[in-house]
C-alpha cells in the first residue's frame, strides 16, 4: 500500500517534470550568474570572455530586484521589469551601468507582490547592441535581456 | 386476540437528577387493535409512558416492547426509524407546520420513513391517500385547498393532524389528549372517526387523557394512578 | 429537506429577507472595494503604456504623474522649451511627447502636443491611439477632442469650441476671440484621453499671446486670428514630456542626467516605479476599506446568527412536530445548517448580481464624472475565494443554532412546550 503510494508520487513528479515548461530545468540546470560575471560585458565594444558569451541563449538564473516598467491589467501584474543588484534608486550614487541592469520581459505577466523582495529571475539570457544613427555614439552599446520563464523569493 | 403489541415488565424510569423513580410498571400488555385509554392526573408519569414507548426516552430497567421489538436494543437513530415507521402520534394541540399545505402535512411521515412509505406505495400516491382520509375524516373539498393550515379551526387540524397519524398504517397510534382543546360534541365526532380510521387501516390506539369520562368507549383502560408503583412523590 | 427549509424559511420570508439582504449588501460592499480597487488601478495603469520616463519641473513624482498622466492636479512650474530639445535630441531618445497644460474647456482638460502624440502615445497594452472621425489638428485653431468630451458636449467635427484659462469647470477668463475648430475625435480608450481636448503647442502659444498682463485684452484690442498666425508661436516652455527610449537599459542613465541637467531643475520618473508608490500610498487605504468591508460581511453573518438563534425558541414546536414525525435530531440539526447555508448563500448569489447590476448602472457615471472606467469582469479567482469563504463560513456558523436546537430536539423528544 505504502510502496504503491510512493510509486505513484514518483511516477507524477517525473510527469510534472518533463512537462514542457520546465524542459530547461531537467536538461540544461540554468546557470546562476553573479552581477559580478556580468560586470565582463564591455559595453561599449560589445566584447565579453567567451564563458559569458556562450550563455546567449542559454538558460540563465540571476538574482536581484526589480523595477517595474510595464505593466497588465493595472500594474497588479508586471510584464517587464529592469532587474538591479540594489534596491531603490539612490540619488547619492551615479546610476548602475548599463552591464548592471537586465532588462526582463516575462513570457507571462507575474504579480507585482512577488517582484517587492529580492527574487531570482531565470529565462533565457540574450545581449542586444543598441543601434545608434548619426555619428554620436553614445557609451551604452551592448545590454543584457532576458526572457523571463519564472520569478522565485530570493532566500 | 393478536400479539402484544405493547409490552412492559418491571418498566422503571428516574431522571438522572432524581435519586428515585417517578415511573414503575410491573406489568403491562396491549394486544393489537385494541384501543386503550390511559387516564391519570397530569404529573402522574403521562408525557414519560408516552416517551418510553415512542423510544425517545429508555428506561432505567425492565422490558419494555413495542411490536416485539426491545426498543433499548435499538440504537438513538434506529428508535428514530423505528418510531416513524410503526407510530402514528397526535398531540393536544398546534399539530401541524404552518408553512405546508394540508396534504403536505399529512404526507410528512412518509418523506421520511422509507417503511412507511412503502405500504402507501409510489410517491404519486401519496397525495390522493392524504387526500382520502382527509375525507373520511370529514374535512371536505374546499378546505382540503387552504394553504394556510393555522386558519383551520381547531377541530380541522386535529382531524388534519389524525390523517397524519394514520397515514402509512402505523401499528400504533398514540393520541395524547387529542380531544381537550374540543367542545363536547366535536369531541363525541372526532373520537367516532378516530375509531372509525383506526378499525379501517387495522391500527391499535392508545389514547391518553385527563378525562374519565371518554373511558366508557374504549376496550381497555388504564389509570396509571393505579398502575404506577413508584415510591416517589408526583410532582 | 432542501424543500423544507425553504418552505420553513418562505413561512418566516420576513426575517428571512431581511438577513439575506444584510448578507447581500455586506458581500456588495466587499465585492465593490475589490472591483473599484482594481478598476482604479488598472485605470491608472492603463493611461500610461510604453513611457520609459515622464520628464517635469523638479517636484514629487507622484505629482507629476499624476498630473501629466491622469490630469489631476496641476504643474507647479514649467520647463523651457530648450530643456525639452535637449534631451529630445539626446541619442538614447526614441521618440518624445510634449505636454502642455493649464487651459480647460468647459471642465474637460486641455493639452497642448504635437504630432509625436498621435504617433507615440500607448495606452491600455501599448495600443496606439485611434481617429474615430477627422483628422488629427495640423492648423494653430484645429482641435481633436477625446471621446468623451464629444459624447457628453455633443461636439461634431467643425464646431468652434472656445477654450478657456485655467482649469475650472467654469472661468470668466475665455479665449473667445480666438475660436478653435474641432478637426478630430478620438475613439474611446478608457483613459483620461477621453476628456481630453488636444490642440497643438502653437495654438496654445497664440492663445495666450497677448495676455501680457496676466489677463486678457479689453475686447476689440486683441489680435485678430490672422494677426495672431502673423507672429512666432514657437512654445518658450511646456508643463512635461514622455520619453520613450531605445533600450529600456538606459532608463536609469537618462533620469540621472534629466535630474542633474545643470540648466533648469527638472524630475524625471519611471512611471512603473511612480505608480508603484502610488499603490503603496493607496495600500493603507486599500486594507482599510477590505478590512471595514470584511467586519461588515462579519457583522452580516451574526446578524443572521442573531436571527437564528433567537427563532429557535418559537421554532420549538415546529422541531418537535418534525421529530415527530420521524425527523432525527441529526435531520434537525443538518435542517438548521442548511437553513444558514441556503441564507448566505442567497445572499452572496444576489449580493454579487446586485453588484453588477450596480457597476452597470453606474458605469457611465464614472467614466464621466471620475473618470473612471469601470469594466464588468467577472470575478476572479480571489472574489471567487472569498465568497466561498463568505459561504462556507455562514454555513459553519448554522452549527451553533443547530447544535442548539439539536440539544433541545434532544430534550423535548415530543413533547411540545409552548
Amino acid at each position: 500500500m505504502r510502496g504503491t503510494c510512493v510509486l505513484i508520487t514518483v511516477i507524477f513528479s517525473l510527469l510534472v517534470l518533463a512537462s514542457p515548461a520546465s524542459a530547461i530545468s531537467i536538461f540544461s540546470k540554468p546557470k546562476e550568474l553573479t552581477w559580478q560575471d556580468l560586470r565582463q560585458l564591455n559595453t561599449e565594444t560589445g566584447e565579453a570572455p567567451p564563458s559569458l558569451m556562450r550563455l546567449r541563449g542559454a538558460p540563465v538564473k540571476i538574482p536581484g530586484y526589480a523595477v517595474p516598467i510595464e505593466g497588465d491589467s493595472g500594474f497588479d501584474f508586471v510584464k517587464e521589469f529592469l532587474l538591479v543588484p540594489v534596491f531603490g534608486m539612490c540619488v547619492h550614487v551615479p546610476p548602475p551601468p548599463p552591464n548592471q541592469v537586465v532588462y526582463v520581459v516575462m513570457n507571462e505577466p507575474v504579480p507585482i507582490e512577488d517582484l517587492i523582495d529580492a527574487v531570482w529571475i531565470s529565462g533565457i539570457l540574450e545581449m542586444d547592441s543598441i543601434t545608434v544613427e548619426g555619428e554620436m555614439v553614445y557609451e551604452t552599446e551592448a545590454s543584457y535581456r532576458i526572457i523571463g520563464e519564472n520569478v522565485e523569493l530570493y532566500e | 386476540m393478536g400479539d402484544p403489541i405493547l409490552s412492559l415488565r418491571e418498566v422503571r424510569f428516574r431522571w438522572p437528577s432524581q435519586g428515585h423513580d417517578v415511573l414503575h410498571l410491573p406489568e403491562l400488555q396491549l394486544s393489537a387493535g385494541t384501543h386503550a385509554f390511559l387516564e391519570g392526573p397530569s404529573g402522574s408519569g403521562k408525557s414519560t409512558l408516552l416517551s418510553l414507548i415512542g423510544g425517545i426516552l429508555l428506561p432505567h430497567s425492565g422490558s419494555l416492547q413495542v411490536l416485539g421489538q426491545d426498543l433499548a436494543a435499538l440504537s438513538a437513530s434506529q428508535r428514530d426509524a423505528f418510531r416513524v415507521a410503526h407510530l402514528g402520534f397526535l398531540f393536544q394541540l398546534f399539530n401541524l407546520l404552518p408553512y405546508l399545505s394540508l396534504t403536505e402535512n399529512v404526507v410528512l411521515p412518509l418523506r421520511f420513513s422509507r417503511e412507511r412509505a412503502a405500504r402507501v406505495g409510489a410517491a404519486s400516491t401519496w397525495e390522493p391517500e392524504a387526500e382520502r382520509l382527509l375525507r373520511s375524516l370529514g374535512l371536505e373539498e374546499p378546505l382540503l385547498q387552504q394553504r394556510p393550515v393555522i386558519e383551520l379551526s381547531v377541530g380541522q387540524q386535529q382531524r388534519v393532524a389524525a390523517a397524519r397519524a394514520l397515514i402509512g398504517r402505523p401499528e400504533l397510534i398514540i393520541a395524547d389528549e387529542p380531544t381537550s382543546a374540543l367542545d363536547a360534541s366535536a369531541r363525541d365526532g372526532f373520537l367516532e372517526l378516530l375509531f372509525q380510521e383506526c378499525e379501517a387501516s387495522g391500527s391499535t390506539l392508545v389514547l391518553v387523557s385527563h378525562d374519565a369520562s371518554l373511558g366508557a368507549r374504549f376496550e381497555q383502560r388504564w389509570n396509571l394512578v393505579e398502575l404506577n408503583q413508584a415510591s416517589g412523590t408526583p410532582c | 429537506m432542501l424543500n423544507l427549509i425553504t418552505q420553513s424559511l418562505w413561512n418566516r420570508r420576513g426575517t428571512a429577507l431581511l438577513t439575506i439582504f444584510s448578507i447581500a449588501v455586506s458581500v456588495l460592499l466587499l465585492l465593490g472595494v475589490e472591483q473599484v480597487r482594481k478598476s482604479v488601478r488598472s485605470s491608472f495603469a492603463s493611461a500610461v503604456s510604453g513611457t520609459d520616463l515622464i520628464v517635469g519641473a523638479r517636484g514629487g513624482s507622484l505629482q507629476l504623474l499624476l498630473y501629466s498622466v491622469f490630469r489631476i492636479g496641476n504643474a507647479t512650474n514649467n520647463l523651457r522649451w530648450d530643456s525639452y530639445e535637449t534631451f529630445r535630441n539626446d541619442p538614447r531618445v526614441r521618440w518624445t511627447i510634449p505636454f502642455s497644460l493649464g487651459d480647460s474647456h468647459r471642465g474637460f482638460r486641455v493639452l497642448g502636443t504635437n504630432q509625436d502624440y498621435f504617433r507615440h502615445f500607448r495606452y491600455g497594452s501599448r495600443e496606439p491611439l485611434r481617429l474615430a472621425e477627422g483628422v488629427s489638428f495640423s492648423g494653430v485653431f484645429d482641435a481633436v477632442l477625446g471621446s468623451e468630451v464629444a459624447r457628453k458636449l455633443g461636439y461634431r467635427l467643425q464646431d468652434p469650441i472656445v477654450i478657456a484659462h485655467g482649469t475650472g469647470s467654469t472661468s470668466f477668463l475665455q479665449h473667445d476671440d480666438r475660436p478653435f475648430t474641432v478637426v478630430g475625435i478620438l475613439a474611446p480608450t478608457g483613459t483620461p484621453v477621453d476628456q481630453t481636448v488636444h490642440v497643438s503647442l502653437e495654438g496654445i502659444e497664440a492663445m495666450h499671446l497677448d495676455w501680457e498682463s496676466g489677463a486678457p485684452p479689453m475686447t476689440g484690442e486683441g489680435l485678430s486670428p490672422e494677426e495672431v498666425l502673423r507672429h512666432n508661436l514657437q512654445p518658450q516652455a511646456i508643463t512635461a514630456f514622455l520619453v520613450g527610449l531605445k533600450s529600456k537599459i538606459q532608463a536609469f542613465q537618462l533620469q540621472r542626467d534629466v535630474s542633474t541637467y545643470p540648466e533648469e531643475p527638472l524630475s524625471a520618473i519611471l512611471p512603473g516605479v511612480a505608480l508603484r508608490e502610488l499603490w503603496e500610498l493607496l495600500r493603507v487605504a486599500e486594507t482599510g476599506l477590505q478590512v471595514i468591508s470584511g467586519c461588515v460581511v462579519f457583522a452580516g453573518l451574526l446578524g443572521m446568527l442573531t436571527a437564528l438563534l433567537s427563532g429557535l425558541n418559537e421554532r420549538r414546536r415546529e422541531m418537535a412536530i418534525l421529530r415527530s414525525v420521524g425527523a432525527g435530531p441529526r435531520t434537525i440539526f443538518g435542517l438548521l445548517m442548511g437553513e444558514a447555508g441556503l441564507l448566505t448563500l442567497v445572499g452572496v448569489a444576489s449580493g454579487t448580481v446586485l453588484l453588477y447590476a450596480l457597476l452597470w448602472v453606474l458605469r457611465p457615471v464614472a467614466s464621466e464624472q471620475l473618470g473612471l472606467f469601470l469594466p464588468l469582469t467577472p470575478p476572479g479567482g480571489f472574489e471567487a475565494g472569498l465568497l466561498g469563504g463568505i459561504v462556507l463560513s455562514g454555513f459553519l456558523m448554522g452549527a451553533l443554532p443547530a447544535w442548539r436546537a439539536y440539544r433541545q430536539s434532544l430534550a423535548d423528544g415530543m413533547t411540545i412546550r409552548l
